[in-house]
């Protein structure tokens, strides 16, 4: 008995020690994606709430002092005595508008913009941090939906953010859903789901280092780029009606039975340095239609 | 009867213990070193239980993100391997769930891709026959018995990393040898 336990054994042991020689090298891909984590992500979380806390309080200070900011008057002389035109009511200036929001799990953020320029970068931590500057509006929310799951912006009490520049940080995994008029969107490093959609708004995305990015993104006439790596279960699907869409991946990208998808009725479309390393990927199963006038990976 | 390494050689928790104190000052070459170290045991870990090579690597990857920023909570550097092996666990429990969530279906469903007895029986190679046989077991169980053979883990270690209590490590491990040796038998050969 006791012997035919050490045979099971040695034989465990055997099969073990075949198992870890058949283990494939460490692909250098991985470090260089910890590595680029590491350099975006901040040191400490609180460091990113201090900046937000000092963004609100310089926006607070810059529509405090907005009123009384005159250029001053150039000096007269006192020739002949003319009354001093009435003063007009002084326009509203660009605010500065701040609001963060701890989060405590992974969330949908919701955004509609019609011209402002939408930018969204990823934060070290759970919470949401937007600031929307030169704007029109007065006030901004962020309001929680679906026992907190999904975050929204409110302008004025409004869904949309008429102009100027929002820049939005969220945690890595949010799952994005912006829509705009005119205005471009930028989005780097996020690694959740995209759903983008812009009337004539330029789309730029950058999804490295994460394998296996979900993004789909519609435009009329904005053109659409993306980069970033496409793992086995990537899936990019960009669609403009006549502005041009980019794909591009690193070259020796990861790609193996993933899902990358270009397609412009009357723009051009390119695929730079999608390669599929899987022989599998000759005859991919593709989850989504396939129009003609499309170029698959 | 037990080796004991002479006091002067350093053991690879010394090493670890070394270089977690310098990663957590910052020093981006002692985190690479422990990187280095460790990302090939994870991987394999993370590779066992998702049975998915490309996800393995993002697995890996998420991995040592946490640690990083997590080092500074870590109280014992010479515990860093377990430690390491558990947050491990938690990105492959966060990944089975938002599988489940998403493709119920799809790869992850337990018994999706675990081969047929035919089919390992085909491929008598060993590693892929140990991987047949891993996948029959469900994922603690699979874990645990990873964590002991694989990586080498004593019980109190196995037991923080998945969160149990050491009888039950003790428990799944008993029922987990079982089912890799019934599955197992018909290769099952004594060396001379």
């Amino acid at each position: 008995m006791k012997d035919a336990e050490l045979g099971w054994r040695r034989f465990e042991r055997r099969l073990v020690e075949a198992h870890v020689e058949a283990d494939a090298p460490l692909s250098p891909d991985v470090w260089r994606g910890v590595e680029a984590a590491l350099v975006a992500r901040p040191p400490r979380h609180a460091l990113w709430l201090a900046l937000g806390a000092l963004v609100l309080a310089a926006a607070a200070l810059v529509v405090a002092l907005l009123p009384t900011q005159r250029a001053p008057e150039p000096r007269r002389v006192a020739v002949s005595p003319e009354p001093s035109p009435p003063p007009s009511p002084s326009p509203p200036g660009p605010a500065v508008l701040n609001a963060i929001l701890q989060t405590r799990r992974p969330i949908t953020f919701a955004i509609t913009a019609d011209a402002a320029r939408i930018e969204v970068e990823p934060c070290g931590g759970r919470f949401v941090n937007l600031t929307a500057l030169g704007g029109s509006h007065r006030e901004l929310q962020l309001v929680e939906r679906e026992a907190g799951r999904r975050v929204e912006a409110r302008f004025d009490g409004g869904p949309v953010i008429a102009g100027g520049v929002v820049h939005l940080m969220v945690p890595a995994d949010t799952r994005l859903v912006i829509s705009t008029r005119t205005g471009p969107v930028v989005v780097r490093g996020l690694g959740g789901p995209m759903e983008i959609d812009t009337q004539s708004g330029d789309v730029q995305l950058d999804t490295a280092p994460r394998l296996d990015p979900d993004v789909a993104v519609t435009s009329d006439s904005g053109s659409i780029r993306w980069s970033g790596r496409c793992g086995r279960r990537c899936r990019v699907d960009a669609r403009s009606r006549s502005g041009d869409v980019t794909l591009r991946a690193p070259s020796r990208a990861p790609f193996e039975r993933g899902a990358a998808r270009a397609e412009s009725q009357t723009g051009q479309t390119s695929l730079q340095e999608l390669e599929c390393a899987d022989p599998r990927c000759s005859s991919p199963p593709l989850p989504w239609r396939q129009p003609a006038a499309s170029r698959d990976h | 009867m037990r080796l004991v390494q002479g006091a002067a050689a350093e053991s690879p928790g010394d090493e670890d213990a070394a270089q977690v104190l310098e990663a957590r000052q910052g020093d981006q070459a002692a985190f690479r070193a422990l990187f280095d170290r460790h990302a090939p045991g994870v991987r394999r870990f993370l590779r066992d239980l998702g049975r998915d090579e490309a996800w393995a690597d993002e697995g890996t990857q998420e991995t040592f993100i946490r640690a990083h920023a997590g080092l500074g909570g870590l109280r014992d550097g010479q515990r860093l391997r377990p430690w390491l092996l558990g947050i491990a666990r938690r990105v492959f429990l966060e990944e089975l769930r938002r599988r489940r969530k998403h493709w119920p279906d799809g790869p992850g469903a337990a018994e999706e891709l675990a081969p047929s007895p035919e089919s390992a029986l085909l491929d008598a190679e060993a590693s892929r026959l140990f991987r047949a046989a891993l996948a029959r077991l469900p994922a603690d169980r699979r874990a645990v018995l990873l964590l002991q053979i694989d990586h080498g883990l004593p019980y109190d270690e196995i037991a923080a990393v998945m969160g149990a209590s050491p009888a039950r490590v003790r428990n799944e491990l008993h029922r987990g040898r079982a089912e890799l040796r019934a599955f197992l038998a018909p290769h099952f050969r004594e060396e001379p």
